[in-house]
């Protein structure tokens, strides 16, 4: 199925390559790179190209192409989940899948890979199967190694792979039974010139650290489960229950994993934590332009915003702007041509505000398109959907765990048109 | 670790490794073949240790025997014959007590990838695929698959295959799956493996027990299978049910793959199903990753052309994002177009209007065509956004518009009043030769509505000697002739002109010799003129095109979870001025022009053999029409004989490539006025002859409403 994976730097540069069936020569990234020169952005290669005698599929993760090479005809929603997977255990193993990361790591992640895949087709993917086989390199565990020889290699079989619960290994012992949630939203929207919503939507995780002893099987249940829309959740949970029941029942994997995502669409109202009063213009003649924002707090249900910043991509023409901040402070930024507005928390009684003047490159048009604002924030306690989980049951285990539930909303792609 | 250069660094770890003192202790053993792997990721070329790494295999270190293999693996092909002492320690480790050695010696042996190894590991994947531990299974399973590879032509061990179906009822899901897979490389040739009805309730019983990526490809294998009776394919329906919900992309696709194969009898139930699956498909459509969106959008335009009612309540789902890639945007604008509908027009014209605008001028140029797409239906309001556009002055938008403007004027010539008065002052803001041929079309035929059309093209015409692009002189002639037709007062000198230059001093032959068609035209009488050159403004069969029919789903369901809706759409064009099929309208041939073939070469083929068919009729129209109309489905029209002569014919070519078996022909044609067709195909292959042939006549058939096209029967290609 996936004949061999090359690991392309932003800058097209192959710096790794693996192969499960024969030798496939580099010179069959050429056709990726030439497509990579021609679309200028490498975030704008198309992900599917089409080779004499190959298919490349690949992804972009982390300033990072992943390339793949099929010979016949895939399901291409198979490999790019492949693909997403190999990219999701580098960064669950080294925190990070950057260039550097994976050349400093070589050893593991050719482990990693022949683990995964067997003759192209997908072998061990679950992170805690592999992390037996093959254990994540820690500094620790890295000066440990040094001073007595050992390795990173796992000496014994996987419990896991023999379990039939292929997620949890067994005989887990802890002295400290906890169990944590956290639930994070993000918004993304567009709003127009005037403030209306053209369109939002929340996409949400529930990101989950157990650490319980034994075999538990665990119950969480939402006070308002309708709430969402599109639900995808990891393998460990009974589809069938929340089908029926709108419950997760399931029996976790040992330490962090990703319980859920889920979606609030448009469908339903979705709130905007902010409203952005703007006025961006530039004068016909002369060069110069006006800018003044303002932001209030709109729907946060009594909850602080913070670590607001609001960053506004100008036109090229822009030479310079000169501004005040009622609040915060702002910088500049010469060659990506953006102003980058950091505001802090957002007190309600005294709304920030930035205004001052823009002047453009003298005898340059005045520029067609009017900048958006992309805003980021963050609010603690808040689950902007209105999700909230009312209890979490453990069976099978006889003792009494510790539980908690954190919520955290942030802004994803949330942009404002002017 | 000091810094040392590539051999010295090999020969530093050769002497480590020989080394008694190290080779005693056991960690400093294994680390020293740490660094060897590591000097070996690194680039360094450390295929000299091969010997010394051999000896390194014999050990009881599990963790070191890991990293030899990994070394082994990579160099074997250099070292046939050292090869040969690891099969041996291989050998023994797979009689080893622990499952993991035994499973990665398999492996490692099976990776090798030697053919003259073949001998040797046969014995132990025997026994691997009776071991007791599923992990040593699971290995030896594949390992036949591998070893198959190695040898392609050779004869199959038919105890071997017995073995690896009596294996597909293994507890472990994962054998079951990998056995579904070795069966399918080994049995290639047969057409992979037989699935029977105790083998698909036996899989489908099993499916839920599989990782996600075994029910795709369980799915994917089962399309094979045609249920007996109704009643069975009710069951396994309902098997099939839960996972059509599926949360994960792979396996919803593949299912409903499945599904949608399975009931090609009963459209009522593949319509429930496409309804099912609205919801996970548009989740995938909003996941974090932008390929994962893309193929669900491409998947999404597959079934639209099915049910183009299914997402019109979620259009706003496919707005762009400011920081998304062009080539999605590009897709979310061409499902815009599908889903717009009474209510939503507005919003989504809105919407798009603001793309116009993007500073990638792809991403514009692909809004401002979708804009043109609308206004097939939604004119007035289309036509009022892209007459804004053209006050931006800006050559690239004013170009993708005006030749936005020229293929809805082709489609809805009621639009052309106000085109007309839209078009004056364009040409100075035009820059490349696209936009200007469009901008001379538009002239041409709509030259007596437009006052100022003759100044604009007298411009043309006095720049004409700087001019490189031999389309746009072509275009130029034919529109000052059409203009000369409406209004001769005004434009009879400059057509002189032009004229006299092409014929003079032009050298280009195609120019030339269209200057000189229209010159003995002329002399020919103005009446004959006027019945060659009759503005054809608009394509008739359009009309019906536009509100495109729900295509049966038959017509995708082969191409539904597989690569080809991904790259097809992306080199289609979105609506060129005649909305024929495209050219892949039959899922597996594809027509193509390159690589071109020159007159002389066309003659020297043609002379050698052929083979006639009869098509019925051709129509008789305008070379330029057929030329152009041929040219959207890429099909090359060489050489016409002149309009009035008796037999009137055409010669034409193309090359048709089969993207299954990627083996492409060349197809030479020779139309004879309302007599046949006579085809020329090297080498031989009929299906595609057959794709050819139907692409043709629907091109005729468009052409010439009036004149029946018989169907060409079978018996023909004997």
């Amino acid at each position: 199925m996936i004949n061999s994976l090359f690991l392309i730097s932003h800058s097209g540069d192959i710096f790794l390559e693996k192969h499960w069936k024969s030798v496939i020569s580099r010179s069959v990234c050429d056709y990726f790179l030439e497509a990579k020169e021609k679309s200028g952005d490498p975030e704008n290669v198309a992900p599917v190209l089409q080779t004499p005698h190959h298919y490349l599929i690949s992804i972009y993760r982390g300033k990072l192409f992943f390339l793949s090479v099929t010979q016949t005809e895939v399901p291409p929603l198979f490999v790019i989940e492949f693909l997403h997977r190999v990219a999701d255990t580098f960064q669950d193993y080294f925190g990070d899948c950057s260039e550097v990361v994976i050349k400093e790591n070589t050893v593991t992640v050719y482990e990693l890979l022949e683990e995964m895949l067997d003759n192209g087709f997908p072998l061990a993917t679950e992170s805690n199967v592999l992390k037996e086989m093959i254990r994540p390199p820690t500094i620790l565990r890295s000066v440990v190694n040094t001073l007595t020889g050992g390795s990173n290699v796992g000496g014994t079989l996987p419990t896991g792979q023999l379990s039939n619960v292929p997620w949890r290994r067994a005989g887990v012992k802890y002295t400290n039974n906890e169990a944590y949630f956290d639930v994070i939203e993000e918004i993304d929207a567009i709003l127009d010139k005037s403030g209306t919503t053209v369109f939002a939507e929340i996409q949400g995780v529930v990101e989950a650290c157990v650490k319980l002893t034994g075999m538990p099987d665990l119950t969480l249940s939402f006070m308002n489960p309708r709430l969402l829309d599109d639900v995808s959740f990891h393998p460990c949970v009974r589809f069938k229950r929340w089908e029926s029941e709108r419950v997760l029942s399931f029996i976790p994997p040992d330490g962090n994993f990703r319980l859920m995502s889920y979606h609030v669409s448009s469908q339903n109202l979705v709130a905007i934590p902010v409203y952005v009063k703007q006025n961006i213009s530039f004068l016909e003649t002369g060069s110069c332009g006006r800018l003044d924002i303002t932001i209030g707090p709109k729907q946060t249900m009594g909850k602080t915003v913070e670590n607001l910043t609001v960053t506004i991509p100008m036109p090229k023409s822009v030479l310079s702007v000169n501004l005040t901040a009622t609040q915060g402070t702002y910088t500049f930024d010469l060659t990506t041509k953006a102003v980058l507005w950091d505001v802090g928390k957002l007190n309600p009684q005294k709304l920030p505000n930035l205004r001052g003047s823009i002047s453009i490159q003298t005898g340059a048009p005045k520029p067609e398109e009017n900048p958006s604002i992309n805003i980021d924030l963050k609010i603690q306690q808040l689950a902007i959907s209105g999700l909230k989980v009312s209890r979490l049951d453990m069976y099978g285990e006889k003792y009494k765990p510790f539980k908690g539930v954190k919520y955290v909303t942030k802004a994803g792609k949330f942009q404002v048109r002017t | 670790m000091p810094y040392l250069s590539g051999k010295e660094m090999v020969k530093e770890l050769r002497r480590a490794l020989s080394n008694p003192n190290i080779q005693s202790d056991r960690l400093r053993y294994r680390n020293t073949v740490l660094k060897v792997i590591r000097a070996m990721s690194q680039g360094v070329d450390v295929s000299d240790l091969f010997s010394e790494m051999v000896k390194a295999c014999a050990t009881v270190d599990v963790v070191q025997k890991k990293l030899v293999y990994v070394f082994l693996c990579c160099y074997a092909h250099l070292n046939p014959e050292l090869s040969l002492l690891v099969v041996n320690t291989l050998r023994k480790d797979c009689l080893d007590p622990n499952p993991m050695v035994r499973s990665l010696a398999l492996r490692s042996m099976t990776n090798l990838r030697l053919s003259s190894l073949v001998e040797y590991v046969e014995q132990p994947l025997t026994a691997g695929l009776r071991d007791r531990a599923a992990c040593v299974r699971r290995v030896a399973v594949l390992g036949w698959a591998k070893l198959h590879n190695l040898q392609p032509g050779s004869e199959i061990d038919g105890a071997v295959v017995n073995e690896l179906y009596s294996l597909l009822r293994d507890p472990d899901p994962v054998v079951m799956v990998n056995c579904l897979r070795a069966l399918e490389e080994v049995l290639k040739d047969e057409g992979g493996v037989v699935i029977n009805k105790p083998i698909t309730h036996h899989l489908l019983n099993r499916l839920k027990e599989c990782d996600t990526w075994g029910q795709s490809e369980v799915l994917r294998v089962l399309q094979r299978y045609q249920p007996q009776s109704e009643d069975e394919l009710f069951d396994i329906l309902s098997l099939l049910d839960s996972s059509l919900v599926s949360p994960h992309p792979p396996v919803m696709a593949a299912t409903l793959s499945l599904f949608l194969s399975l009931c090609s009898g009963l459209p009522a139930v593949s319509q429930a199903a496409l309804e099912r699956v609205r919801g996970p498909l548009l989740a995938a459509c909003g996941s974090g990753s932008r390929e994962m969106r893309f193929t669900a959008l491409c998947h999404i335009q597959l079934l639209l052309r099915s049910i183009p009612g299914l997402l019109g309540e979620h259009y706003k789902r496919f707005f762009c994002s400011y920081a998304e890639p062009a080539y999605i945007k590009r897709r979310k604008m061409q499902v815009l177009v599908e889903l717009v509908n009474d209510e939503n027009v507005i919003m989504i014209l809105d919407e798009l209007k603001g793309y116009c605008t993007d500073v990638n001028t792809d991403t514009a140029q692909a809004a401002i065509s979708a804009i043109g797409r609308i206004g097939r239906s939604y004119s007035d309001k289309c036509l009022e956004i892209l007459t804004g556009l053209l006050g931006l002055k800006q050559d690239q938008i004013t170009s993708a518009v005006v030749q936005t403007i020229r293929d809805l004027v082709w489609a809805c010539p009621q639009c052309s009043d106000a085109v007309s008065s839209a078009l004056e002052g364009c040409e100075e803001v035009l820059q490349d030769s696209q936009g200007r041929q469009a901008l001379l079309w538009l002239l041409g035929a709509y030259g007596e509505r437009i006052s100022s059309a003759p100044y604009t093209l007298e411009a043309f015409i006095d720049g004409v000697r700087s001019e490189t692009s031999m389309e746009l002189k072509m275009e130029l002639l034919t529109s000052t002739m059409r203009l000369f037709l409406c209004r001769p007062a005004e434009t009879q000198d400059m057509l002189g002109r032009l004229l006299h230059y092409c014929i003079e001093e032009e050298r280009d032959m195609c120019v030339r010799g269209q200057a000189l068609l229209y010159y003995r035209l002329l002399q020919r009488g103005i009446g004959e003129t006027r019945n060659v050159l009759q503005v054809r403004r608009s394509d008739p069969s359009i009309g019906v095109l536009i509100g495109r029919q729900a295509e049966p789903i038959s017509q995708w369901v082969s191409s539904f979870n597989t690569l080809e809706p991904l790259q097809h759409c992306s080199v289609e064009r979105l609506g060129g001025p005649a909305g024929l099929p495209a050219p892949g309208a039959e899922p597996s041939v594809t027509l193509s022009l390159s690589p071109p073939v020159t007159p002389e070469e066309f003659e020297c083929l043609w002379m050698q053999q052929r083979d006639t068919i009869r098509c019925g009729a051709v129509p008789h129209c305008s070379p330029q029409s057929l030329h152009a109309a041929m040219q959207l489905v890429n099909i090359q029209t060489l050489a016409f004989t002149p309009s009035h002569t008796l037999p009137w014919k055409v010669f034409l070519y193309t090359h048709t490539l089969r993207a299954d078996t990627s083996c492409s022909t060349l197809v030479l044609g020779e139309l004879l006025y309302e007599v046949k067709v006579t085809l020329w195909q090297q080498p031989h292959d009929v299906s595609s002859l057959r794709v050819f042939l139907s692409v043709l006549t629907t091109v005729l058939h468009t052409l010439s409403s009036e004149v029946t096209i018989f169907q060409v029967g079978p018996e023909l290609f004997a």
